[in-house]
């Protein structure tokens, strides 16, 4: 059995709307578990988003629980999100974005240079040190935004649409340069838990699918993928998960 | 020539040091604004009415007193005050909606990445404030100027008021029959402004906008566009705070009582003017007591209220005529420069220029050609209203009509609509709100000029027509307090109503057509 990191029971958000209780989602739970990656996917509305920013501390919890199982003695941050608006500071340099993130960790200043570097690299995004954000692609831009959430080194990365604004040619390198960090026995991320509008990506990157319906947002199924890594896309059993997603999703 | 640089310089200055303040209550006003509820519920209706009121009405009245309590320096103090008045309210809104509009993005950084409150400060927040205020700085900085020299111009003639600068050296030149001298002045001053919007403005509008909002933009409607009156509209939105208390706890139980079928749909307007009625009694009870406390105020007769009533009318009439000869030149206007290709961008651009010079400089030039031309005082001063009108209503309208989407041509050459349909139901409808835009800013403008037109005096010549303008100059003149306070409230009250009351409901219906149609 695999050890969880985190726990959601029955999470719901409510918000209001024109002084009207609206409720985004309802009964949200799943488990993420150790070396684990997992996709949710679902048409707009249903509360994807919402249930990151959930995650991230970013929004308060109308109901339910969600419970960490690491004590966050033992890891500086718990957790990390990209987010797929890219959300850099534009007066600050890619060097500066990144060690805005850092800045709060506790470690000595030259090994916050250091960190800000080791991730620069690790994205390959040297040379653009002193670049700011509006000089940069859009590739370049996220890349600066993965490269931050990682750079707090999280035990879980939440990413929040991570490839949407990217072309596809982009965002296929940005999925597998991805994966491979996440090989990497340095690589101080354990799971991941990611949101996307696409089937395929899904399919590609997640350990498990959580197919998400309905207003309010709810569940609607979990699949499980069992695929070796790395994954092809052509081949007919990644076909096939394809179309159980789909139909599942529509059905 | 060295001067006039050093007469230059002194106004300069006085822009300057009025400029820096602003920034300093700008800062401090915007934050605890955005900060504290209680501040910003207390602040926000008054900002709201002082933004929209004419303020050189106040000058009289302050410069006296100023001069009656800081010996010395009075006259510099009450210019420096009017000066401010004229740019902060603007930068005040700007700082804080900045901080409660910040971007979300912002601060999910901030709160994700535990930033500390000083890097969230000096890193993340102030660079995104600082952004915004400068397209405000702008504005405000183009408005100071008419002030400054409208400022020096009034003074000039009375030997305790006197002030020394730019606009006070174009006055004495105009009353000397100086024509190089005020040419001089004049150049010297757009020269100025101009080298400003070049190597200031200009360069600090494309950084603004690189990191705010991504597009690049230089032309001076832009300034105009972005204007104080907008902000007079919006005063729904900001005056929420004494507003929404009076909503809340007089005017729902008024409302059960009253709603009947007789109010209905004229409901809305009374509920205007209850509310506005009941703020503006707070601002004059304060007046009142502040009155008393100084003791400057014989009690005001009837007779007195009827005088200055008569001179607002006298005023606001000649204002309304200005704004209608206005619009006869510029409806026609913007329509053929729009539709000469050819020559459309470089007229703009000596429009845009001529339009930065403070209308204010131009004033005693005018007089004395205007006057020799007509012989009629008062066509002259119609004439200078229109001056301190026209690139409000212009420029809004030019920018209207040039933002109209290709579309729109296509549909009536697509559907032959007959001419007078298409203006009527397509264009009109389109342009109304910023038609609207510009009509309040030139009518503020109007008021302001008219305060300097409607009375000039040129060493022992005094042109005068009746009206606020006159009246408020002799009162400054005879030292009567009771008669500057008057005018100052009968105008600061007016404004706003008017704003309430005409300008509101007709904008809202305005951009609710225009919505239906984009």
């Amino acid at each position: 059995m695999k050890k969880e990191w985190v726990s959601l029971s029955n999470v719901g958000k409510m918000m209001y709307e024109n002084n009207m209780e609206k409720w985004i989602m309802k009964d949200i739970s799943f488990n993420l578990h150790e070396k684990e990656i997992i996709a949710i996917v679902g048409p707009s509305g249903t509360g994807k988003t919402m249930l990151l920013r959930m995650l991230a501390g970013l929004e308060t919890i109308s109901e339910g629980k969600i419970t960490f199982f690491v004590s966050s003695t033992t890891v500086s941050d718990l957790v990390s999100m990209v987010f797929h608006d890219f959300a850099l500071v534009p007066w600050l340099s890619v060097e500066e974005n990144i060690g805005l993130a850092v800045e709060h960790i506790a470690i000595d200043k030259e090994e916050k240079k250091r960190r800000v570097k080791k991730y620069i690299e690790m994205l390959g995004l040297e040379g653009y040190e002193k670049s700011q954000p509006f000089e940069l692609s859009r590739g370049l831009k996220q890349k600066v935004g993965v490269a931050r959430a990682l750079a707090v080194e999280p035990l879980i990365l939440l990413m929040d649409e991570p490839f949407v604004n990217l072309d596809p040619l982009t965002a296929h390198a940005m999925r597998d340069e991805l994966l491979a960090l996440w090989d990497d026995k340095e690589f101080p991320t354990n799971s991941i838990l990611m949101t996307s509008h696409s089937i395929e990506e899904a399919v590609y990157m997640a350990d498990k699918i959580i197919i998400m319906d309905g207003k309010p947002g709810k569940i609607k199924r979990m699949v499980d993928i069992n695929l070796e890594r790395p994954r092809d896309m052509k081949s007919s059993k990644f076909e096939k998960h394809v179309s159980r997603v789909y139909e599942l999703l529509v059905g | 020539m060295i001067e006039v640089l050093l007469l230059l310089a002194l106004s300069a200055q006085r822009m300057l040091i009025a400029y820096l303040l602003c920034l300093v209550i700008a800062y401090v006003l915007g934050y605890f604004m955005a900060r504290e509820p209680i501040i910003e519920k207390m602040l926000m209706p008054i900002l709201d009415v002082l933004q929209s009121i004419p303020i050189l009405v106040f000058f009289p009245p302050v410069i006296y007193i100023f001069i009656n309590h800081i010996p010395g320096y009075g006259t510099d103090a009450a210019v420096i005050f009017l000066i401010i008045t004229s740019m902060v309210w603007n930068m005040i809104f700007s700082v804080y909606e900045s901080f409660i509009s910040i971007r979300r993005s912002l601060k999910d950084i901030s709160q994700m990445f535990k930033v500390n409150e000083f890097d969230r400060f000096f890193k993340i927040y102030l660079p995104y404030i600082s952004l915004g205020l400068i397209p405000n700085s702008l504005a405000s900085w183009a408005n100071g100027w008419f002030f400054l020299i409208a400022t020096e111009i009034i003074t000039v003639g009375h030997e305790t008021y006197t002030i020394n600068g730019i606009g006070s050296y174009i006055m004495q030149s105009a009353i000397k029959g100086d024509i190089g001298g005020i040419l001089t002045g004049i150049t010297l001053v757009s020269l100025l402004i101009i080298l400003m919007d070049i190597f200031i403005w200009r360069p600090l509008m494309n950084m603004s906008s690189k990191y705010i909002r991504g597009k690049k933009e230089s032309m001076i409607y832009d300034k105009i566009l972005d204007f104080r009156p907008d902000a007079n509209i919006n005063m729904g939105k900001s005056m929420k705070g004494v507003s929404s208390f009076i909503d809340r706890y007089v005017l729902d139980n008024l409302a059960k009582l009253l709603r009947s079928n007789v109010f209905g749909r004229s409901f809305d307007m009374i509920k205007a003017v209850i509310k506005y009625s009941i703020i503006i009694s707070i601002v004059a009870l304060l007046l009142v007591l502040l009155n008393i406390i100084y003791g400057m105020l014989p009690l005001v007769t009837i007779g007195d209220i009827l005088m200055v009533m008569k001179a607002f009318v006298y005023s606001f009439g000649r204002i309304i005529i200005a704004y209608m000869l206005c619009i006869i030149w510029i409806i026609p206007a913007v329509y053929l420069i729009s539709r000469s290709m050819k020559y459309e961008p470089n007229v703009i651009r000596w429009m845009e220029i001529i339009g930065s010079i403070p209308v204010s400089a131009i004033f005693p030039a005018a007089i004395i050609i205007l006057t020799s031309f007509f012989g009629n005082f008062e066509i002259v001063a119609i004439i200078f209203l229109m001056t301190g009108m026209q690139w409000y209503l212009f420029f809004n309208i030019y920018g209207a009509y040039k933002s109209m989407p290709e579309y729109i041509n296509d549909l009536k050459n697509m559907y032959g609509i007959k001419r007078q349909d298409f203006i009527r139901r397509i264009v009109m409808p389109f342009m109304m709100p910023f038609i609207i835009i510009g009509s309040l800013a030139a009518i503020g403008g109007g008021w302001n000029a008219a305060i300097v037109a409607e009375y000039v005096s040129f060493g022992d010549s005094t042109f005068e027509v009746y009206g606020i303008g006159s009246l408020i100059h002799n009162a400054l003149i005879q030292g009567d307090v009771k008669m500057m306070f008057l005018c100052a409230m009968c105008v600061a009250t007016a404004i706003p109503f008017l704003n309430l009351c005409f300008w509101r409901p007709i904008m809202k219906r305005a951009s609710k057509k225009r919505g239906s149609l984009v």
